[in-house]
Formats: structure tokens, C-alpha cells, sequence
């Protein structure tokens, strides 16, 4: 008995310094995302309405500090960019109540062939997740531990460059876009035949399951309705590809997306705005999916900028 | 309930706590049997119904296949009984594929018709519920064992709840003898037995369990983003990537499989259970029958005896056991799940195992040849032997057959193309590093074969130390997404 006593305090000591250690790192190093969200919607906003802008990497590149000039003369608006890096429904989910809690006007949700890309039907999970005791537990500490792994790689990865294995990379913040970082690649616009070449030598075909075993077309509409309920508008626009992306795919996945974007307007009751070939022969772009964050590319967050104003007046 | 979640954790201790507090033997049989049943429920809801079914049937079946005394009738219930079970599991399994490949037949030849799909939910467990029930009244039908002498035991061993979900899957003449004081070889004792912790059983418990976790949180979990960006699409990708996605996809699966397995192991043993072992490092297999003498062991041995054997083994002609192989590993397919990958990875390895069977007949000098038995022969037939194995792992990993034939293609056929590799490992640095990290522990654990009960019986600072280790890599390496376990589906 004294022995079982021993062994259960040895084992459960273990656990327990683990999970400090790891809380002793997330104080030092938190996770930045945490932390930029953090800053973010816990923020005193001033009086001004609220319209976000969500998406990933292909909405980041909208300029939120040139469409909040170009709507000054519509109201009391500002806008945000609220876009992450490979953002999917899916992700975005984890924190809609804080979007929902600073209330905004409008949501302008970006979507692309990507946010559709989802896992295989049959590899849908069986059990819930995350665990409702682990939500409880945790969640509610005050760290976050949703992610230990990506701060523990981050660290890594910056002890590296401290050292001298990797070369830095500067990433640069730009205004009203709090949770997107820019990297000096994403300011240029590259040349299109370069663009078109550098695809075709690393391009994998996208899979987009159907409407009906899509689980972040699910996941998008269960969140659009959420919003609704809380009168929040949510206006979804398709964000824009190169020639060469659009070329590439086949009729089949053009097919899926119409089948996606016909069955979100219609069970979702939104207007969706077509901007995924507008500007595919431009020559604004850094790669086939991604818009430079440049001035001379700056139609695609001037069109943004109509859209918001159109739906301010409506 | 996950075994990698909180939940189990807090489950697992307060049923320990709980067994070491009541003394009363019946009682604490009680609360191992709604124990059981609530880990059940708790992730498969009013599908729990179908387990208390099998477990009723069998039950019954067994009682009355024992009574019966005239051979022709004992036969007809016991196939009653068979039936039972396996209607149960093919009508949840597989009906919608049996419907699809009906309406695909009647496309094809234009009949017109339509069967609708039924789309019922997948019973988690049901395919090693069920194998463990079989093993019951097949076991009493052959005179192997009698009854059990009450229903709570018989239910224990089918609902046992470390190895309920995923296995490995128990014998009924191996594990209810456990439940009893006397364990003798053919009948069970006559006392409930008290279960207790005793203090080896604990560390060498908790020792399993810790290293269960590592392998599926740490390492099988973490190597999954890799195979799924190649096998999601692999279309386009190159050879070096398919091979690539192969091993990530053979780690990643004996990771999680043989993880469960040694937490449920752990587990078991932790309340005084011994359950089989499941796995003997696998990817060491020297030939393709080697490979199922070491991957689940549960299931191969469950196929040759109740399977293979009956059909004939090898004590008939050459061909027939050639036949017998593919057969059986057709179905050890099929039993995975109800789709064609499973179907043909079970094929494949019937074919390896019946290639290996005709050359060792062609050629008996191989079976003795000196070269086989140095050290550089057997690295060779480690090298085919894996290489065939992670072939077959790509039929079992890629569900879509266009998808399938492509990667298996190139995995045969090598382009020499790297560009695309090379930038796949550059943007995946963490799960290629644990692949290498996995082959040199593999590789450590091949040749300490005791390495865990050494582990176990070190001094409790050093396995204080280690535990810390293990515990502090699983959670700084977590992602926050907690993966199921593949083998649940099954």
C-alpha cells in the first residue's frame, strides 16, 4: 500500500511539474497569436461602428488603412482586417465569441478554394473534440494552452536565428490588421510569367469535397448563422486568383465551388460577390493566390472598399 | 472516451482509487462493469445498446451451445449464434457498401435501379467487440473452455474497457480465468478474485501507459500533418514524396496503434490484468509472415485459428494454402473497414504471404541459406520486407483509388524528381525530424528488447526522471487538435 502510495505520488508529480514547466514557459514565451488576440478584443474601441474583414492569407493583403480612408465619407465606420495566415472556418471558430462580443456591424468574409479544403468524409472525427473537461480546466487558467506545440517550435525556431542557423526573417505589422504579418516578399509584385512558371513547377491540384461532406462549408454556415442571430450582417465575397491558378483547375472542382458557393447563399441567405477572376490577368500579384500588398496593386482593397460602402448606404 | 484526453485520465483514477478503496470482490466486479460501460457510452451514446446486445446473445448461446448434448443441434446454434454476430456487424459495416456496389453493378449493367443508402452510424468498437465475444462461444462450441458462472464476468470480458475500443483482442479462455481466484487450465476458479494493486503491476502500468502516450501523442500525432498534406491529394506529387508519405504514414499508424495498444496494456495491468501484447517491433520483420507474427498479433493469431486453420491451413494442397492466405487476409481487409483500399491492402498482404510460402517451397535452400542468417542478409530481407509492407501501407492510407494507383505508382516506379521533396521536408523540419528520432529509438528498443520493464525497475528519482521527460514532450508538443485514434473507426 505504501508502495502503491509512493509510486501514484512519483507519477503524479510528474505530470504535475511537466504542466508547470510548461506554464513557467508560456509566462515567458507566450504564444504571440494568444497575445495579439488577446490585446485585441480586450481593446477599448472608440465610438465608431465596427465592419471586420475575415479570412486568410488571400483577405490579409487587403489594405484596411486605404479602405477606412476610402469610407470616411459614409458614417461612423472603421474597418479591420481580421485575417490569419491559412485561416479556415474551422480555425476561425475558436474565436467567435469574441467577435461576436465587441458587436460588429458588418463581416465581410472572404472564401476561397482553400477555405473549402477540407479533410476527406471519411476521416471525420468519431469523438468530440475538443474534451468538454479539458475546456473547462483549462481554458478558464488564464494561459492558453490550445497550441503548447507552436510556441515551443516558435522558441525553437527563434533560438535558431539567435544563433545564426536561419536566416531572420523580418515580419512587419501594418495598421488595423492586428493579427496578420507581412513579410518583405508579400510587397512586390512579381512578374507574371515568373509567377506562372514557379506554379507550374510546385503546383498540387486542390481537393474541394462537395457541399454536402464539406465539413468547413458546415462549419462556415453554422458560424454565419451565429452571427445573423446576433444581427451582425455578414456579406461573403470570393477572394481573387491568378490566370494560371484558374487555368489549372478542372471542371470538376470549378463545378464543387459553384455547388459550395450556390448552397451557402442559398441555406446561409447571403449575397456571395464574385471577385476570384476579376483581376486574374493583372499584374498586382506576388503568387498565384495572393495580391501584393503593394500601391500599385491596390485595386482589390479599392473594390473592398466600394463593397463596404455599397452595403453602409443599403 | 479518448484514451489521449483529460477525461480518461480523471476516469482512470477515480476507478483505481475506487477499486483499491471497496474491498467487497462482487462489488468492485460491479464497478469494473459500469466502468466500463460508461467509457463506452461516453463517446458512443445509445450505440452502447448494441454492445449490451452482443453481449446478452453470446451469453445465452454460449449457455445453451454447452447443454446441448447432440452434435447436429450444438452445430445449428452455434451458427445461429455466428450469425448473430455477424449479421450484427456486417449490417452496421458494411450494408452501405454492399449497396453501393449493387447500384454501381446495376449502373453498369442498366437495370434502372436505385437502392437507397441507409448511411447508419459506424458502432465505434464493433469489430473487436465483436471478435471478442466470438472467441466465447467459439471456444465452448470447440470444448475449449465452459461457461462462465455469471453474467457481470462474461460482460466484464466483453466491455473490458482498456482494450474495449481499439483492442487488443482478448481471448475468452485467456481473460475470464482472471476474473477468478483459482485459475486453472480448462475450467475457472471458484472465487471472485479481489482485484488488487500491487506495486510492480503499478510502475510497469504507468511505465506503458507513459511510453503509449508518447508514441501516439508525441510522435504519431505530429508526423500526421506531413502524411495528410501528401496523401490528401497526392496527385501530382512526386516519388520521393510518396515514399516519403509512405514512411510518415507507417510510423504514424504503428505510433497510434501500437500506442493504444500499450496504454491499454498499461492500463490492464495497473487494476491486475494481463492483456495480449500486440505489437513486437514490426518494421524488424524479415519476411511478410515474420510482419504478421509481430503486427497486431491480436488479430493474426485470431484469423489463423479461427480462420486460417478451419479453412484448411496449410495441412492441405499447396495451392489450397495459397488460396487459404489470400482468403484470410481478404478479409483480415475487409474487417479494417467497408471501402476497397482495405480490401486491397488485405490482398496485397495475401499475396506477399503466398509469394513468400511459393518461393520457400521452390526454393528450400533459402530457408537455411547462411546469407540470410548474417547480420548484412537480414538488413536485406528487413529492406524487401518493408518496403512491400509500406507499399501496402499506401493502399490502406489512401482511400480514393485514382489517388491510390497514382501513389503506388510512383512508389514503384521512381521519377528522380526532388524539387517538389525537397521543399515538402523544408516546410515540414518537425515531422521529418521525428520520423528520424522514431527509426533511431526503434532501432535502441530492437536491441534492449526489456527496455521498458529495465525502465520500470529503475530507482524511483531515475523513473521519476523519465516520466518527466516523456510527460514534458508530450505537452509541449501538443497541438491543441487531440487526434482519434485510427484503429477506432475499425
Amino acid at each position: 500500500m505504501r508502495a502503491n502510495l509512493k509510486i501514484s505520488i512519483t507519477a503524479s508529480s510528474a505530470i504535475i511539474i511537466s504542466f508547470l514547466l510548461l506554464v513557467f514557459f508560456l509566462v515567458i514565451f507566450p504564444d504571440p497569436t494568444y497575445v495579439s488576440e488577446k490585446r485585441f478584443y480586450s481593446s477599448k474601441f472608440d465610438s465608431k461602428d465596427k465592419i471586420f474583414i475575415i479570412g486568410s492569407s488571400h483577405t490579409g493583403n487587403l489594405n484596411a488603412t486605404l479602405i477606412n480612408e476610402q469610407i470616411q465619407g459614409s458614417g461612423n465606420y472603421i474597418v479591420y482586417n481580421l485575417s490569419y495566415d491559412s485561416d479556415k472556418p474551422s480555425k476561425r471558430l475558436r474565436t467567435i465569441n469574441e467577435i461576436i462580443n465587441l458587436k460588429p456591424q458588418i463581416i465581410f468574409y472572404g472564401v476561397s478554394y482553400n477555405e473549402f479544403q477540407s479533410i476527406t468524409y471519411d476521416e471525420v472525427k468519431t469523438s468530440p473534440n475538443p474534451s468538454y473537461i479539458q475546456n473547462i480546466l483549462l481554458k478558464n487558467i488564464g494561459f492558453d494552452f490550445s497550441n503548447p506545440q507552436f510556441v515551443t517550435l516558435q522558441f525553437i525556431r527563434e533560438s535558431q536565428k539567435y544563433l545564426g542557423v536561419y536566416a531572420k526573417i523580418d515580419y512587419l505589422m501594418q495598421p488595423y490588421t492586428p493579427f496578420f504579418e507581412y513579410h518583405a516578399r508579400q510587397f512586390i509584385i512579381e512578374n507574371n510569367l515568373d509567377i506562372e512558371n514557379e506554379f507550374l513547377k510546385t503546383k498540387k491540384e486542390i481537393i474541394v469535397n462537395p457541399p454536402q461532406v464539406n465539413q468547413e462549408l458546415t462549419i462556415l454556415k453554422k458560424m454565419i448563422s451565429e452571427f445573423q442571430k446576433h444581427k451582425i450582417k455578414v456579406v461573403v465575397f470570393t477572394t481573387p486568383y491568378h490566370r494560371a491558378f484558374l487555368n489549372s483547375l478542372s471542371d470538376n472542382q470549378k463545378e464543387t465551388f459553384e455547388a459550395i458557393l450556390n448552397d451557402l447563399q442559398n441555406d446561409s441567405n447571403v449575397t456571395i460577390y464574385r471577385l476570384d477572376q476579376k483581376y486574374a490577368d493583372l499584374s498586382i500579384w506576388y503568387d498565384v493566390s495572393h495580391v501584393s500588398y503593394n500601391e500599385n496593386s491596390m485595386i482589390y482593397s479599392e473594390d473592398l472598399a466600394n463593397l463596404i460602402v455599397s452595403k453602409i448606404e443599403q | 472516451m479518448l484514451f489521449n484526453s483529460i477525461d480518461f485520465i480523471i476516469f482512470f483514477i477515480v476507478v483505481v482509487t475506487s477499486l483499491t478503496i471497496i474491498k467487497k470482490r462482487k462489488f468492485q466486479h460491479l464497478l469494473l462493469l459500469a466502468a466500463s460501460y460508461f467509457f463506452f457510452y461516453y463517446t458512443s451514446n445509445y450505440l452502447i445498446v448494441l454492445l449490451i446486445f452482443t453481449t446478452l446473445w453470446d451469453f445465452y448461446f454460449g449457455n445453451i451451445i454447452y447443454k446441448t448434448k447432440s452434435i447436429k443441434i450444438k452445430k445449428l446454434i452455434f451458427i445461429t449464434s455466428l450469425a448473430g454476430n455477424l449479421g450484427l456487424l456486417g449490417f452496421f459495416k458494411y450494408a452501405d457498401f454492399v449497396i453501393t456496389q449493387f447500384n454501381f453493378l446495376g449502373q453498369t449493367l442498366d437495370l434502372g435501379t436505385q437502392i437507397p443508402l441507409l448511411h447508419l452510424a459506424l458502432p465505434i468498437a464493433i469489430s473487436f467487440y465483436t471478435f471478442h465475444s466470438l472467441t466465447y462461444t467459439i471456444g465452448i462450441y470447440r470444448g475449449q473452455m465452459q461457461p462462465v458462472k455469471s453474467f457481470t464476468e462474461y460482460a466484464i470480458f466483453v466491455a473490458f474497457f482498456p482494450q474495449l475500443v481499439a483492442g487488443p483482442i482478448l481471448r475468452a479462455k485467456e481473460f475470464l480465468p482472471q476474473l477468478r481466484e483459482k485459475m486453472e487450465s480448462l475450467e475457472v476458479g471458484s472465487r471472485l478474485r479481489q482485484i488488487t494493486i500491487h506495486d510492480s503491476n503499478l510502475r510497469m502500468g504507468i511505465t506503458l501507459m507513459a511510453f503509449g502516450f508518447l508514441k501516439k501523442m508525441f510522435f504519431a500525432d505530429n508526423i500526421l500533418p506531413l502524411v495528410n498534406d501528401i496523401f490528401t491529394n497526392p496527385i501530382g506529387s512526386e516519388s520521393f514524396t510518396i515514399i516519403l508519405g509512405a514512411i510518415g504514414f507507417g510510423i504514424q499508424i504503428y505510433c497510434d496503434f501500437s500506442g493504444y495498444s500499450d496504454i491499454a496494456l498499461g492500463a490492464a495491468l495497473v487494476i491486475g490484468f494481463k492483456i495480449p501484447v500486440n505489437f513486437n517491433k514490426p518494421y524488424f520483420a524479415i519476411s511478410p509472415s515474420d510482419f504478421w507474427r509481430r503486427w497486431h498479433i491480436s488479430l493474426s493469431t485470431w484469423l489463423r485459428d479461427y480462420l486460417y486453420i478451419p479453412l484448411g491451413g496449410n495441412k492441405k494442397s499447396k495451392f489450397r494454402t495459397y488460396f487459404n492466405l489470400i482468403i484470410v487476409m481478404f478479409l483480415g481487409g475487409l474487417w479494417h473497414g467497408a471501402s476497397w483500399n482495405f480490401v486491397i491492402w488485405g490482398l496485397l498482404h495475401g499475396v506477399y504471404l503466398s509469394c513468400h510460402k511459393i518461393i520457400l517451397n521452390k526454393f528450400t535452400f533459402l530457408e537455411n541459406n547462411y546469407f540470410f542468417k548474417t547480420k548484412f542478409g537480414k538488413i536485406i530481407s528487413i529492406i524487401i520486407t518493408q518496403y512491400l509492407v509500406f507499399l501496402a501501407w499506401i493502399a490502406f492510407r489512401v482511400h480514393d483509388t485514382n489517388m491510390m494507383f497514382y501513389s503506388i505508382s510512383k512508389y514503384l516506379i521512381l521519377d528522380f524528381q526532388w524539387v517538389q521533396t525537397l521543399q515538402f521536408i523544408q516546410f515540414h523540419k518537425f515531422p521529418i525530424l521525428l520520423i528520424l528520432l522514431f527509426i533511431i529509438l526503434h532501432i535502441v528498443s530492437y536491441k534492449r528488447s526489456n527496455l521498458l520493464e529495465t525502465i520500470s525497475k529503475l530507482r524511483l528519482i531515475k523513473w521519476f526522471i523519465i516520466l518527466i521527460v516523456i510527460t514534458s514532450a508530450i505537452i509541449f508538443f501538443y497541438n491543441g487538435n487531440p487526434e482519434d485514434f485510427i484503429y477506432f473507426k475499425f
